[in-house]
């Protein structure tokens, strides 16, 4: 009797779930597969569409394992989705647990009928490649990457050339430009003639930050032509390898690298010891113990990638003068946009001082110390690089270095 | 009749664990829809219809998402289009496709725990597995015929699983080492060793790449796909994950060494006294584990996957454990529970694209799963399940072990 009563309850109880779970995929079904079976023309999003104004097109974005929640990169690219959202884009995201996702979840992005699609973080750069190939009416993007075109070996013209795929772009940001003109301000607000910064790896994403903090350092030094030169240690833009003597946090590249603040705030530690007082880490929570370490000390740093006054918040955010910051986000929906009105890629988009794909943050509490002269010689630098009339590339080494480090121009 | 009693009895708790853990995650699902619970106050039915409805709409997703819409795979079946079938019926392979490692690395922790050893080292005994698969691959491509690198990859990646099993045995055999030390550690060594063979190794990686992740492997040697459709990546490794399950329940349950194995389990005292090698069993038990593991780790890198990185294993290893725990050890019970957690996985996965609710929840309700499992005196209070038969096989092996930690 008792084994008969128990499985009636576990039967009844099942049949509960089951009838709930029956209906709940009769009720998601229509909303997917209209799409994959109609095709992106006529993939319209249901009526339920939340906004008035709702646009034809569904966008989406495939996150890597763990990025969300960063305060930075990866929140950015959130950012962006959600601006689309509230433009009436319907909005899908992906996030991967391992490296077994990446394929499928871009896969089951494409079978949500998704129309515009952004990964983010370079591991899935492979699961990208073959997706863009595997769905030619599909618009790709990735964030932080442009499309290789001379090949793996990278020397143009010869065999081994990839042309851009026609569905594809490139979200790459000159974040030397925004940092150059956060140089500039370092080198203007320094008491000490010592500026300080690190990577937590080097590679162009992150070496474009250091490379134009010394343009803005030497631009500031060939101005004003102060009685000792303004210092930046921790990164000699000047020779053809920096790499060799940089201040980088190494590791594994995984947390230990990157969200590391203790290691942040040995080096804090050290510049300050060396007579420093404004460092600009590129090293992404592991620099976030620097600038604690800093604002303790009662001394200066300069934030990276996206507003970090705003997204650190008080007390440490004291210490930032301002951000070199990346406008992911508005790449991101711009992305959207124009891939929505048919331009599926083809093209990389690089993000400048031109077209605010980068940008110098507001500089929040330092706004009344930073004299209104400084001010406008910053608005004239950046009117001359975005001119063209001062171009980072030529304050850091021969040409041809500059460019391999992802600087080109001279 | 006399048999379905004791059937029923054995998976009674673990269907009544993930039944409660849906139901609680249903509770969360609710707690956290603030825009529906926002409206409580000027309507309390509607927020009521809403927070069924959205909970209907998570797990139905979560049901889609796994076995894929049937009505679908019928038409598309009919229609006869190749891509159309793929699209239909993707959900369903992937199931199957994330619980291919799970089958591998739940028979690796359930021969260990089986001889008493609690084996938390499947994560890097797969990475080392997919280490030596990716590095004889490409050691291999072009010296010998594709079919052979096959066998031969997935074979030095078992060895490779294996030996790095061997060593915490090894220690515990010998020096008295704690297994759940020494897996744990392991775990660290291998990931970190496999981050510093990829960045330092330009041969492992694509030309002129500097990123930590090998190149593809496709190319040079490919698990043979189950179906052959586009984007379909169900492959071959899922049959040997079976067989392996067969293998291993026979040599635990119809082989003098099994035997011994299991008794070295139950009493490691008794087996000595009867005149069986301890150390040896602990020895054994470990190096097939991290063989097991090791193939897992094979399979994923020249199958599913197709490049070594560091994120390959995402927590495999850890849900292995839940999982063999789940089945009470039992190789049949590993490839059911790891056939409902691919299913969590993959719907999980949907669940998140189509209604936004976050991946963890899916841990959350895992996590439940184990928790209940763990403590069965739980389950049947909560559901007023009358004893019938005392404490199961699992709370008995678990409390030994815990007594030796």
């Amino acid at each position: 009797m008792a084994i008969s009563r128990r499985l009636l309850g576990l039967g009844a109880s099942a049949a509960l779930i089951f009838a709930a779970c029956g209906t709940g995929t009769a009720s998601t079904a229509p909303t997917t597969g209209t799409p994959a079976t109609g095709g992106p023309a006529s993939a319209a999003p249901g009526t339920e569409a939340p906004s008035a104004a709702a646009v034809n097109w569904i966008a989406c974005v495939a996150f890597d394992t763990g990025g969300l929640g960063d305060k930075g990169f990866n929140d950015l690219a959130m950012k962006g989705l959600n601006d689309a959202k509230a433009l009436g884009f319907t909005t899908f995201f992906s996030e991967a647990k391992g490296s077994t996702d990446y394929a499928n979840n871009i896969q089951s992005l494409v079978d949500k009928g998704c129309q515009s699609i952004v990964t983010v973080g370079f591991l899935q750069a492979d699961a990208t490649k073959a997706a863009v190939a595997a769905n030619p009416d599909i618009a790709f993007a990735q964030v932080d990457t442009a499309w290789n075109a001379c090949g793996p070996d990278f020397v143009c013209g010869n065999a081994d050339d990839t042309p851009q795929p026609a569905n594809f772009t490139g979200l790459d940001y000159q974040v030397d430009q925004s940092s150059m003109l956060a140089g500039y301000l370092a080198a203007s607000f320094t008491k000490t003639g010592k500026i300080g910064t690190y990577a937590g790896q080097a590679f162009p994403g992150t070496t474009r930050f250091m490379d134009g903090l010394y343009a803005g350092i030497q631009y500031f030094n060939q101005q004003k032509n102060p009685a000792t030169p303004v210092k930046l240690i921790g990164w000699d833009a000047s020779q053809q390898d920096p790499t060799k003597t940089a201040t980088l946090v190494g590791g594994s590249g995984g947390n230990d690298t990157w969200s590391n603040p203790t290691k942040g705030k040995q080096f804090a530690q050290t510049f300050l010891d060396n007579g420093v007082d404004i460092v600009h880490p590129v090293a992404g929570g592991t620099g976030n113990g620097t600038i604690e370490t800093m604002h303790n000390a009662g001394k200066y740093a300069i934030g990276v990638d996206t507003d970090q006054y705003i997204s650190i918040g008080p007390p440490t955010n004291g210490a930032l003068l301002t951000s070199s910051q990346k406008a992911i986000d508005v790449s991101v929906l711009d992305f959207f946009k124009s891939s929505s009105q048919g331009n599926l890629g083809g093209k990389d988009y690089v993000g400048t001082l031109a077209n605010n794909g980068v940008l110098l943050s507001p500089f929040h509490d330092y706004d009344s110390q930073i004299s209104q002269a400084t001010k406008d010689e910053l608005a004239a630098l950046k009117d001359a690089i975005v001119g063209g009339s001062v171009k980072v590339c030529s304050f850091i080494g021969a040409p041809a270095d500059a460019a391999a480090r992802g600087i080109p121009g001279c | 009749m006399k048999r379905v009693g004791p059937l029923l009895r054995r998976i009674l708790v673990p269907v009544l664990s993930v039944l409660t853990a849906l139901l609680l995650g249903g509770v969360v699902i609710i707690l956290t829809d603030f825009d529906n619970l926002q409206k409580i106050g000027t309507d309390p039915l509607g927020t009521l219809g809403g927070a069924v409805q959205g909970v209907l709409n998570a797990y139905g997703a979560m049901l889609a998402g796994a076995f894929g819409d049937p009505n679908r795979i019928i038409t598309a079946l009919q229609t006869g289009n190749a891509a159309d079938i793929a699209r239909a019926i993707r959900p369903l392979t992937e199931t199957l496709v994330s619980t291919t490692p799970l089958i591998f690395v739940g028979l690796a922790v359930s021969i260990s725990f089986r001889a008493g050893m609690f084996n938390i080292g499947g994560d890097g005994q797969l990475m080392i597995g997919a280490l030596a698969a990716t590095a004889s691959a490409i050691a291999l491509n072009g010296v010998i015929p594709a079919w052979l690198i096959l066998i031969a990859t997935i074979a030095i990646a078992t060895l490779a699983g294996a030996a790095w099993g061997f060593v915490p045995g090894f220690l515990k055999a010998r020096t008295g080492a704690h297994e759940v030390i020494t897996t744990i550690m392991l775990n660290y060594i291998a990931s970190l060793f496999v981050f510093f063979i990829l960045t330092t190794s330009p041969a492992l990686r694509a030309a002129g790449s500097t990123t930590p992740v090998s190149k593809q492997l496709s190319s040079i040697v490919d698990v043979p796909n189950l179906i052959n459709l586009p984007t379909i990546r169900l492959d071959f490794g899922f049959v040997v994950a079976l067989l392996m399950a067969v293998a291993v329940s026979w040599l635990l349950f119809r082989t003098t060494k099994g035997f011994e194995l299991r008794a070295a389990g139950f009493s490691s005292t008794a087996a000595r006294y009867a005149g069986m090698s301890a150390g040896g069993s602990m020895m054994l038990a470990m190096s097939l584990s991290g063989g097991l593991a090791g193939m897992a780790g094979g399979f994923l890198v020249i199958g599913t996957v197709g490049q070594l990185s560091l994120d390959l294993s995402g927590g495999i290893g850890f849900n292995a454990i839940a999982l063999a725990l789940l089945a009470g050890l039992r190789p049949s019970g590993v490839v059911v529970s790891a056939l409902l957690f691919g299913a969590l996985t993959q719907g999980g996965k949907r669940m998140g694209i189509d209604t936004g609710i976050p991946f963890d929840l899916l841990l959350f309700i895992m996590a439940l799963v184990i928790m209940f499992v763990a403590a069965p005196g739980l389950i049947r209070s909560i559901w007023r399940v009358r004893v019938a038969k005392p404490a199961p096989e699992i709370a008995q092996v678990s409390s030994e072990s815990a007594g030796t930690v």
